[in-house]
């Protein structure tokens, strides 16, 4: 799967169950780490809202990538021609996968984490 | 997804009788009279393990035991790391070979007392919260803790096997690095999903592979998160149940990982300070002198290790019913460790 595990609609059903729960026998150092964690959800899900709700640009760029195969069949077909040692020769081919891959990733961190993303770049 | 887990639930000490069993068990191993817990008191942090503070009053005994510290499984753990009375014997070995950690004093592998086996240690002053720990917020200066924590980790890489009192860590591998591969490849095969950049990962640390060096005990999660600092500086140590045979460097690449800096980016040991003083540290207490490109091959190696374990701890969330909030999130950070790999491998390459 190339999107995000959990969703964030998941993550935000967490939240609320977590909310509405009864502190039962949670200190108060837990619930403010709950409230800190549920904070970092609701962010999550501004920007992935903000973004336009979903991962489209790299799923289109894995799909062209193997000549419009679907995105999660193409990202299975990624995983498994990596293995297999396809790209391990440096050159082109080599340097076009791992932009593929740094985009992916790219656009997942730009939703779930910016700050760590602003933080570091492709060399 | 599917079913939703209920929010989380407590453990085998919000039980009153396990309590009273507890309460028995510690009169009995401390040589008092009588128990009582006052208070018990979960402690945060812990995905893996359980931390519980116990205030124990105890009668007619020689100890002074008030405060205490139990460890123990939790409900549904990662299915890796030691046991309790494993990491029982590390700490024991550890302390006697004077590294800063929390001193162990019992372990109960019954499991008719709250459930699972646990360990009770003595507690240490001090927190281990990294925002405060990577704000400078603890006593003495960020290149001094740093120093200071890499002194500890030459004294935990100066045991080395064999040790007949470390039975539980298993055999002692002949190559650390290759044993790690095999390990995280059959973790990540054991996903349903595809993982491209795991894949891109693994397929360089078996090109990159530098030769073996003789196995030293490893702390195997020493990051900033897994130590107290109080006041004075760092008092204990904590979070042994990943303690194995391996090469130093893994743990100088876990420590060092940037998913492992607490947004302190640029400071690279551990979001503390800088690589250079807690390289002195370590060199200066008889560690092997720090060989950069040997700590780059094992801090790929722990990105990919952290993707591995994010995964699983996710896995505890939308498969294993744990209702935690950190748990859930921690799925999404397997980008991070994507990020990682991809900037290590892309600098080692090129440097090449």
């Amino acid at each position: 799967m190339i999107g995000e595990k959990p969703s964030t609609a998941c993550l935000l059903r967490l939240a609320r169950a977590t909310l509405a729960a009864a502190p039962g026998r949670r200190s108060l150092e837990e619930r403010q780490e709950d409230i800190a964690l549920i904070e970092r959800i609701i962010a999550i899900a501004q920007r992935e809202l903000s973004a336009g709700g979903g991962a489209s640009e790299a799923r289109r760029r894995i799909s062209a990538f193997y000549d419009g195969e679907p995105p999660e069949t193409a990202w299975r077909r990624l995983a498994g021609d990596i293995r297999a040692g396809l790209f391990d020769a440096p050159g082109a081919r080599r340097a076009a996968v791992r932009r593929l891959l740094w985009a992916v990733t790219e656009e997942k961190l730009r939703i779930s984490n910016p700050d760590f993303l602003a933080a570091g770049d492709l060399p | 997804m599917g079913v939703m887990p209920s929010p989380r639930s407590e453990t085998g000490l919000g039980d009153a009788a396990a309590l009273d069993r507890l309460a028995r068990f510690l009169a009995a191993s401390m040589g008092a009279s009588s128990a009582r817990i006052v208070e018990a008191r979960r402690l945060t942090g812990g995905a893996v393990q359980e931390n519980w503070l116990l205030r124990v009053t105890l009668r007619g005994g020689a100890s002074d035991v008030e405060e205490i510290v139990l460890r123990t499984d939790a409900p549904t753990g990662l299915g890796i790391g030691l046991t309790r009375g494993a990491e029982f014997a590390v700490l024991r070995a550890v302390r006697a070979a004077g590294v800063a950690v929390p001193e162990p004093l019992l372990l109960c592998e019954d499991t008719g007392i709250i459930g699972r086996p646990f360990l009770i240690m003595r507690r240490c002053s001090g927190s281990a919260a990294p925002a405060a720990i990577v704000a400078g917020k603890a006593g003495g200066s960020q290149e001094a803790l740093a120093a200071r924590l890499g002194r500890e980790l030459a004294l935990i890489h100066g045991i080395r096997p064999p040790q007949s009192n470390l039975a539980g860590l298993g055999d002692v591998p002949s190559d650390p690095g290759r044993a790690r591969l095999h390990q995280y490849r059959a973790l990540l095969d054991a996903d349903d999903d595809a993982h491209p950049v795991a894949e891109w990962g693994l397929r360089w640390l078996e090109h990159s592979r530098p030769e073996p060096v003789a196995p030293v005990l490893v702390h195997g999660d020493f990051r900033t998160g897994n130590f107290l600092v109080d006041a004075q500086g760092l008092s204990a140590i904590l979070d042994w149940e990943f303690a194995a045979w391996g090469e130093p460097e893994e743990d100088i690449g876990w420590f060092c990982l940037r998913c492992w800096r607490f947004g302190a980016f640029a400071r690279e040991a551990g979001g503390i300070a800088s690589r250079a003083a807690f390289y002195a540290g370590y060199e200066q207490a008889g560690g092997r002198p720090v060989d950069a490109r040997r700590v780059q091959f094992w801090e790929v190696m722990a990105a990919l290790r952290w993707l591995v374990i994010a995964l699983r701890q996710r896995d505890r969330f939308l498969r294993g019913g744990e209702a935690s909030l950190d748990l859930a999130l921690t799925g999404r950070r397997v980008a991070e460790c994507d990020m990682e790999i991809l900037r290590l491998t892309a600098a080692a390459d090129r440097a090449a």
